[in-house]
């Protein structure tokens, strides 16, 4: 019978158990630590362990080029969407904001004041609505 | 249960009897016969949004309707636009020509997965099954884009619709999957990455966007579906959710897809000119590349759908600037196709009137998306008939007429007989002039201020909206003479030889048409996939299987 | 030798040879895992832009998660993980009488996944938890429905990804009891050992971005 080589009893109990100590290192972090650095710290942890997984478990760190691109190029793509997205988020009315100290475009045009819809007293324009 | 043909017959060949010849379609293996299946989905599809399409034109001759009520006209147009997008023009070239044509081109007896293949067939049909149960249980009025907060409260049927576009992104994934890992491990011997014919490398580059952007539109369906059931208070400013969020969402996925349409028409470009040119591609390296860039960047623009979302205006000009991007792979696409048609033995049959036509419309429609890109333009153009004009530009301007082109390119191959070149002919100006005319006007209505979407107009649009319906009708007779003919050949039409363009390529070296194992024995390779005899030169250097 | 009888596999009719095929097979299973990854990852963009929206509620919602079940949870899945990568050893080492326990173990511990996880979830129907019409809880941030509306799509898509594993794993314990995996071939095993540590990545990540929020 032909043999394929395969790892030993150790290298499966090695990545089982590094993968449990990142976990306990979270929980430790998680109890003993509060605020945005814990949570940067306990999803820093997952990563490691997202590492352990993608390069021992599923063989990554030995599989073809190709392969590895494919999930490189799938985490890259997500970047974008994450990076891309959070330009709009992370700045959304900041304009407005920066408008008279930057750009100083918009400065011939008041803003709108008052509580009713109307330009200078007159009611908005209906022409075209439907009869 | 499985038939088990002959792999010497033509793969049309099937048992006697009415019930083993359906067995032996229903639940066929061969790439060549899902590819027929897909068609014939695909062209009822079309069949529908071209109806939808019909009565948009009509209702539109008069400024205060026709025949609909509001909300029935807000119905045609998003079922128009969910059934052409969803379940015609996203499959249309890579399920049908792809999945017929791919394996060929490649020199492989099938595609690597042909059960999945066949999966992802049904996968369709059930989205399909799904989209006209959807149609007559309250069809959805929010338009094809399901923009968030309306088709969270809107009446009509949201989940139906968009569960069946999330079924058939499943079929779509599904199909991206099969065709890379086929060019990838089913090459002929020889045929090294750059001598794949274009189209292979245009399917590629489609399959790419396919896996990795199709996900995305899958899961946001899915949130969609649970804000409206559940209220997951995601996507509704009213329960502190973000409806701009559903719209980087959608477009994350709906913008790369506009390249899943557009992108295998390009690779039918490359492989109709150089036949009917009878001459090598003019930069193979970059029209193959391009195809690739044209993939990468279209993951990064998403956001010029959304200049005047409220999204912010520092996002809106990194979007901007990474749009006018795209034009650079696009017109070196161009550009090669000119210089390939420098010089060559050009016969202007059908197929290559389809590819000038093709040049022709995206040439205008890829400029007006350079006009929409720029922020300052679009704010006051989005959202009129110069978007519809621009979009159906390169949609059916682009993506329909290689449609079109490549069914005439393929149809000997694909069923063995030749149709008329005159109607065909006849056909193709019908087609052509009738898009411009529906069409062309749309960009001076847009211009002047015409809203999308609106159901009623200002009187004074009314003459350019007549004119636009008038071209619909030409529009659609053309396609009503192609059915007649294509329909006509297929079963009366005269017997078609096995290359009758002369081309060089490898499913042409195959019998019309062609056998249910693809080649007699494995071809072999030993030259690029364009190498016509120059003027002058001695014909056939390249050793292909005869 | 062991007492299941040995099947041997040969490559369909359109592939080379079993290496072709096996290579291909993986491909497309790493394809599949690309567009896994956007699925989920889509979910990624949506809770960081929430967390981003409305911190208090995410900090709130967590303090109702136990880091206790989750990390036992988390448990169940690694050693999961290491129990079907045994299963296939065994199958390379021919040691047929092993790859049904392992993969036995491996569907066992997937089931106390989503027996923690069913538990976790009626307890969160119980106090009003659950979002939309059902939400009756009053928390102190206004939009702590948001939070248990992205734990429940989270957490009820990866489940729902747990239970397709455990579908796929009494596949493979019917094909190994035929013998169909040996030495020889093992692609099968391999395809859902990739899909199921997927299952386990997602989960790495879904438990310190919902339970572990301060
Ligand atoms: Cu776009």
């Amino acid at each position: 019978m032909e043999s394929v080589k395969t790892q030993s009893l150790k290298y499966y109990f090695a990545v089982a158990a590094s993968i449990l100590v990142l976990v306990a290192a979270a929980l430790a972090v998680h109890a003993t630590m509060k605020g945005p650095v814990a949570s940067a710290l306990t999803l820093g942890l997952a990563g490691l362990q997202a590492v352990v997984v993608v390069l021992f478990s599923m063989g990554l760190r030995k599989e073809k080029g190709f392969n590895r691109l494919i999930f490189v190029a799938s985490l890259m793509f997500l970047g974008f969407f994450i990076i891309l997205t959070l330009a709009d988020v992370l700045t959304r009315g900041d304009v407005a904001k920066d408008e008279e100290f930057n750009f100083s475009i918009k400065s011939p045009v008041k803003p709108l004041t008052g509580s009713n819809h109307t330009i200078d007293g007159h009611p908005p324009r209906h022409e075209g609505r439907a009869p | 249960m499985s038939h088990h043909p002959d792999p010497n017959a033509s793969y049309l060949e099937s048992p006697a009897g009415f019930w083993p010849w359906l067995k032996s379609w229903l639940f066929t293996l061969d790439h060549k016969r899902i590819g027929i299946l897909y068609f014939l989905g695909i062209v009822f599809s079309f069949g529908l949004g071209g109806f939808f399409a019909m009565v948009i034109r009509i209702e539109l001759l008069r400024p205060h309707g026709l025949m609909l009520t509001h909300t029935q006209y807000n119905q045609v147009f998003t079922l128009h636009g969910a059934v052409m997008v969803f379940l015609f023009i996203i499959p249309s070239i890579p399920a049908t020509i792809g999945n017929f044509v791919l394996p060929l081109l490649l020199g492989a007896k099938d595609v690597a997965f042909p059960r999945l293949n066949l999966l992802s067939f049904y996968i369709y049909l059930l989205g399909a099954v799904l989209a006209i149960f959807s149609l007559f249980s309250g069809a959805v009025d929010t338009g094809w884009t399901f923009y968030t907060p309306y088709s969270t409260q809107t009446g009509t049927a949201v989940i139906s619709m968009t569960l069946a576009a999330f079924v058939l992104g499943f079929s779509s994934i599904l199909t991206g999957i099969n065709f890379i890992v086929t060019i990838h491990k089913l090459r002929a011997p020889g045929m090294g990455w750059f001598r794949i014919p274009l189209f292979a490398w245009a399917t590629y580059a489609t399959s790419i966007i396919q896996i990795l952007a199709t996900p995305v539109l899958a899961i946001t369906l899915v949130l969609l579906i649970l804000e409206r059931t559940l209220g997951l208070g995601i996507f509704d400013p009213a329960l502190g959710g973000d409806p701009v969020l559903f719209q980087h969402f959608f477009w994350f996925y709906s913008h790369p897809a506009v390249y899943i349409m557009i992108l295998p028409a390009m690779g039918v470009m490359s492989e109709i000119i150089t036949t009917h040119a009878q001459k090598d591609i003019f930069g193979y390296r970059f029209v193959a590349f391009s195809s690739i860039a044209i993939a990468v960047i279209s993951f990064l623009v998403w956001g010029h759908h959304m200049y005047v979302s409220g999204q912010s205006l520092y996002a809106n000009m990194i979007f901007s600037v990474l749009t006018l991007l795209v034009a650079i792979p696009s017109a070196i696409k161009v550009f090669n196709w000119v210089a390939t048609l420098y010089g060559g033995h050009i016969h202007w049959r059908v197929p290559f009137l389809y590819a000038m036509g093709f040049i022709f419309l995206f040439l205008i429609g890829g400029f007006t998306g350079i006009i929409l890109a720029l922020l300052s333009l679009d704010v006051h153009l989005h959202d009129t008939y110069f978007i519809v004009a621009h979009f159906h530009y390169v949609m059916v301007g682009g993506t329909v007429m290689a449609f079109v082109g490549a069914l005439h390119h393929w149809w000997p191959k694909m069923f063995g007989r030749m149709y008329s070149e005159n109607w065909a002919r006849v056909a193709f100006v019908l087609v052509f002039l009738g898009f411009n005319l529906t069409f062309f006007v749309q960009f001076i209505l847009g211009s002047k201020g015409m809203p999308r979407r609106y159901h009623n107009y200002l009187d004074q649009f009314q003459p350019l909206h007549a004119f636009s319906t008038f071209g619909s009708w030409v529009l659609g007779l053309g396609f009503i003479v192609m059915t007649v003919y294509l329909i006509h050949s297929a079963f009366r039409g005269k017997k078609a030889p096995a290359n009758p363009w002369e081309s060089r390529t490898l499913e042409w070296q195959t019998a019309s048409p062609p056998t249910t194992g693809n080649f007699e024995g494995t071809p072999t390779v030993t030259g690029g996939p364009y190498d016509y005899p120059r003027a002058g030169a001695a014909a056939g250097r390249n050793g292909r299987p005869e | 030798m062991s007492q299941v009888p040995r099947k041997e596999h040969h490559a369909a009719h359109h592939f080379d040879d079993a290496v072709q095929e096996r290579d291909a097979a993986l491909l497309g299973m790493w394809l599949f895992i690309g567009q896994e990854l956007l699925f989920f990852g889509g979910l990624a963009v949506l809770y960081i832009v929430m967390r981003l929206q409305h911190p208090g509620a995410f900090v709130e919602g967590s303090g109702h998660l136990s880091w206790k079940l989750g990390g036992l949870n988390t448990a169940f899945l690694v050693v999961s993980s290491m129990t079907l990568g045994l299963a296939i050893r065994s199958a390379k080492r021919d040691e047929a009488g092993k790859i049904v326990p392992f993969l036995g173990a491996t569907f066992l511990l997937a089931l106390s996944f989503l027996v923690v996880k069913g538990f976790e979830y009626s307890e969160k129907i119980h106090h009003g938890l659950v979002p939309g019409k059902w939400f009756s809880a009053i928390g102190a941030d206004p939009s702590l429905h948001v939070f248990f509306g992205m734990y429940f799509a989270t957490t009820g898509l990866h489940a729902l990804h747990v239970l397709i594993g455990m579908g796929l794993l009494v596949w493979l314990m019917l094909r190994a009891r035929r013998g169909h995996f040996h030495s020889g071939y093992q692609t099968p095993l391999d395809l859902v050992n990739l899909y199921w540590h997927t299952v386990e990545l997602i989960w790495i990540f879904l438990f310190p971005a919902l339970y572990l929020v301060s």
